[in-house]
């Protein structure tokens, strides 16, 4: 099922007296269970992109539509409350308040059906990303980068949206960190059905998703599947063909891939 | 995580912040409370003083509007003040701004036995008086009052010491009686029931003791002794007794001693129409009904008329009503009510306009404050809308996620406009007491300031000059500036409370004007991405 489609997409910054075209007629369309990565380099208008698909910005021509709809007729706002999940490089918590608060702000703002204990659901969302109970009542600020990545990612999904989008979510993260990071994004995408794109310019990141896309020049275009996947770099391949690279059960901060009676989905 | 939540919760988590914006709205709050304080000071001052000086109002003619008039007019036609007929005088008293209302004739009676009470030197007038021959007689004043229970003990000008007041058959049918003041009757070896015996006597002062024919005397001036010498050698051509029954004995108060004290600067004036027997006529004043009073007039005035041949006799009365008004506020009312009954040039006399002449310091304060108080708004607009803004873009991060995570933008600014203004609350609470303490301070060194002003501009105290004089006086009262600033007084009340919390609360709103504009223009993909 196709969550999000960028319709001749266009979006240019004013140089002066002439515009600079950053997107120039982007067309794509993003399906559920998906974990897509977008790489590009440095300025190539990765951000630009995805803060048009998260409804941060209002592209200058084309349209976004979520399920079919313009996130015009949707409205920006509502939109953003109800459908989407943004993870940042920079995590952007709210430091004064808990890794569980920062979780509540969110249920608090979406209208979608949320049960009734928040804060159980809050809880087992933060556990589930690996995030124990110790650190739950600490405010984030104490927490580490890695740390707060997951509990940023736990708000994403606090709200029970379909879309998640990230934009460099490990860039100041370690390896190891990062690695454990695009496992979650792939078992939301894979397990939970969710539609997950996430922009890096980092090859490891690319090297795991179902589909890797290049942004340059403004233009997105498919990118053929590395060697590894040994897969046909075909674009009507099925996804259920990409096998998810299995975790590291070790790890004490993921929880194994069984534990699907956890309350992800609402 | 509602808003409300996130509200406290922003108040509480981040205390450094809570107390900066806390200090600044106290400083803010506490100028603004100071100032509010001292101006509501002033104006109880001034209601106080008004208030004391009672809702007792006269009529008497506006010099000002007669020379206005007088210039205006052509040589012809000179503008002629009329006279206030008894009647208007009783419509008057029937308004319903009245409580109670009297009005006085007074009339001349002499006597060559009864002793003049001086009272600025008491001592010494006793022994004067053993020293002296008295070998002239003494006039005294014989006011004639309408309302029995006399305004002036009502006033509290006069006390009653010593058996009653008229009552209402006495003044009706003009009875004999007569209310004196103790010191007069203390000098006079008189008690209640005592007769006092005066003459109203007609006296030619154009001729001395050398023969004088009165022809017409036979008409006009029926009782006994139509031809004698005063002592003094001058004619009497006409005079009639008065035996008066004292009832009653009166004090003159310290109210009433103060009306006419010889350092007021009312009396700078009185003194020099009356001369220097003004300040002890209040206690020499004989009071009597209205009607003897008038009796005594009507001779007087009919005597002297035949003696100038004059005929307009009219023209002496010279009735002076007081009314008592229900309260103070009701003088707007009555003038205007009284405008169209009053003749030509007359106006309502009160202290009120005795007060407006003495304000000046206490409107000075007023002023002050009122500029004081908007530079303080100004500058307190500024430095909380910068502070806020400050405070904004250190949250810049945080608000950026409630735009991201599809908050609305009227409940962002909702929680940030509900943060300060509960913050301000807790200051201006705080301003209340702060505000207080410096209004203190700040009130004596304005009222300072003022008296020195106001005795370097006024070293005499004559600048203020009323036309309020004599009986007018004495009821209406005067009132001077360090009498003002002596009512003034710095008080919680709950009108100042609460435009303490307007002024405070709005002052705060308006700051938070520029900090939502910054924060509605703030781009989400900027601060986050
Ligand atoms: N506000 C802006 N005004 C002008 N140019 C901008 C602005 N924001 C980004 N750009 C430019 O747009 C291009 C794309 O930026 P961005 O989307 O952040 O790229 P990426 O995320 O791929 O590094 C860059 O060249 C950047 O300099
Ligand atoms: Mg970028």
């Amino acid at each position: 099922m196709t969550v999000l489609t960028l319709q001749n997409l266009t979006y240019s910054y004013n140089d002066g007296a002439s515009q600079r075209y950053i997107l120039n007629d982007v067309s794509f369309n993003f399906e559920a269970g998906k974990f897509y990565a977008i790489k590009g380099p440095s300025g190539s208008g990765k951000t630009t992109m995805l803060s048009l698909m998260g409804a941060l910005d209002k592209p200058r021509g084309g349209a976004v539509l979520f399920k079919g709809k313009s996130i015009d007729n949707v409205g920006y706002e509502k939109y953003r409350r109800n459908h989407v999940g943004i993870v940042f490089q920079s995590y952007n918590l709210i430091p004064w308040m808990t890794a569980i608060e920062n979780l509540m702000v969110a249920m608090s703002v979406t209208d979608n059906d949320i049960p009734k204990d928040q804060k159980n659901v809050a809880t087992n969302l933060l556990n589930y990303l690996g995030i124990d109970q110790s650190k739950i009542e600490r405010r984030v600020k104490s927490l580490s980068g890695g740390e707060q990545q997951r509990v940023a990612i736990a708000r994403a999904l606090a709200t029970n949206v379909d879309l998640i989008l990230a934009d460099e979510p490990t860039g100041n993260l370690d390896e190891e960190t990062s690695e454990e990071i695009i496992q979650i994004f792939k078992r939301l995408a894979h397990e939970h059905g969710k539609c997950v794109v996430v922009v890096t310019h980092a090859d490891e990141v690319a090297l795991e998703a179902d589909e890797g896309l290049v942004l340059s020049k403004g233009v997105l275009r498919r990118r053929e599947m590395p060697v590894q996947a040994a897969v046909p770099p075909v674009e009507s391949q099925p996804i259920a063909q990409v096998q998810p690279p299995t975790l590291e059960q070790d790890d004490p901060n993921d929880v194994s891939v069984e534990h699907t009676d956890v309350p992800i989905k609402f | 995580m509602g808003a409300v939540k996130r509200i406290f919760l922003s108040i509480l988590r981040r205390p450094g912040k809570t107390i900066i914006l806390m200090l600044v709205t106290i400083i803010i709050g506490s100028l603004i409370a100071g100032a509010l304080l001292v101006q509501q000071g002033v104006s109880r001052a001034e209601s106080l003083a008004k208030n004391s000086l009672g809702a007792a109002v006269s009529v008497g003619v506006d010099y000002e509007e007669y020379d206005k008039a007088i210039n205006a007019a052509s040589d012809e036609e000179f503008p002629e003040i009329g006279v206030i007929s008894v009647e208007t005088i009783e419509t008057l008293g029937t308004r319903p701004e009245v409580k109670n209302y009297d009005y006085s004739l007074d009339a001349y009676a002499s006597s060559a036995t009864l002793k003049y009470y001086e009272a600025s030197t008491e001592e010494q007038a006793l022994d004067e008086q053993d020293s002296i021959a008295i070998d002239e007689s003494n006039s005294f004043t014989l006011r004639g009052i309408h309302y029995e229970s006399m305004l002036a003990i009502e006033q509290g000008a006069l006390a009653l010491n010593d058996g009653r007041t008229f009552s209402k058959d006495e003044i009706s049918q003009g009875s004999e009686v007569a209310m004196v003041s103790d010191k007069f009757a203390q000098l006079n070896n008189l008690h209640v029931g005592d007769t006092i015996a005066l003459k109203n006597e007609i006296i030619d002062y154009s001729v001395s003791d050398t023969s004088f024919d009165f022809e017409d005397s036979e008409d006009g001036l029926t009782e006994e002794d139509t031809e004698e010498s005063t002592d003094d050698g001058l004619k009497v051509i006409a005079s009639q007794d008065v035996n008066l029954k004292i009832i009653g004995l009166f004090s003159v108060t310290n109210k009433g001693i103060e009306t006419t004290s010889s350092d007021s600067a009312t009396n700078a004036t009185t003194m020099m129409i009356n001369g220097s027997m003004f300040d002890s006529e209040a206690f020499n004043v004989i009071y009597t009904p209205i009607s003897v009073a008038k009796r005594e007039l009507d001779f007087m005035t009919e005597g002297y008329a035949q003696l100038y041949e004059e005929e307009e006799i009219g023209d002496y009365y010279n009735n002076v009503p007081i009314y008592l008004l229900n309260s103070a506020d009701d003088l707007a009312s009555f003038t205007e009510a009284a405008k169209s009954v009053l003749p030509q040039f007359y106006t309502v006399l009160s202290a009120q306009s005795s007060y407006d002449q003495i304000a000046a310091p206490m409107n000075t304060i007023n002023q002050i404050m009122t500029i004081s108080l908007i530079a303080v708004i100004i500058a307190g607009l500024i430095i909380v809308s910068l502070v806020i803004v400050l405070f904004l873009r250190e949250r810049r991060y945080e608000l950026g996620i409630y735009f991201a995570l599809g908050e609305r933008k009227s409940v962002i600014a909702g929680q940030v406009i509900a943060e300060v203004v509960l913050i301000a609350l807790v200051a201006l609470t705080i301003s209340i007491f702060t505000g207080s303490l410096l209004s203190g301070a700040l009130s004596s060194f304005m009222l300072d300031a003022q008296m020195n002003a106001q005795v370097s501009s006024d070293p005499y105290g004559m600048a203020y000059d009323n036309n309020v004089y004599g009986e007018q006086a004495l009821f209406i009262g005067n009132i001077e500036a360090d009498e003002v600033m002596s009512y003034y007084s710095l008080g919680l009340s709950p009108q100042y409370i609460l435009m303490l919390f307007g002024v405070g609360l709005g002052t705060v709103l308006l700051s938070c004007i520029v900090p939502m504009i910054y924060l509605l223009r703030l781009n989400p993909k900027q601060v986050l991405m």
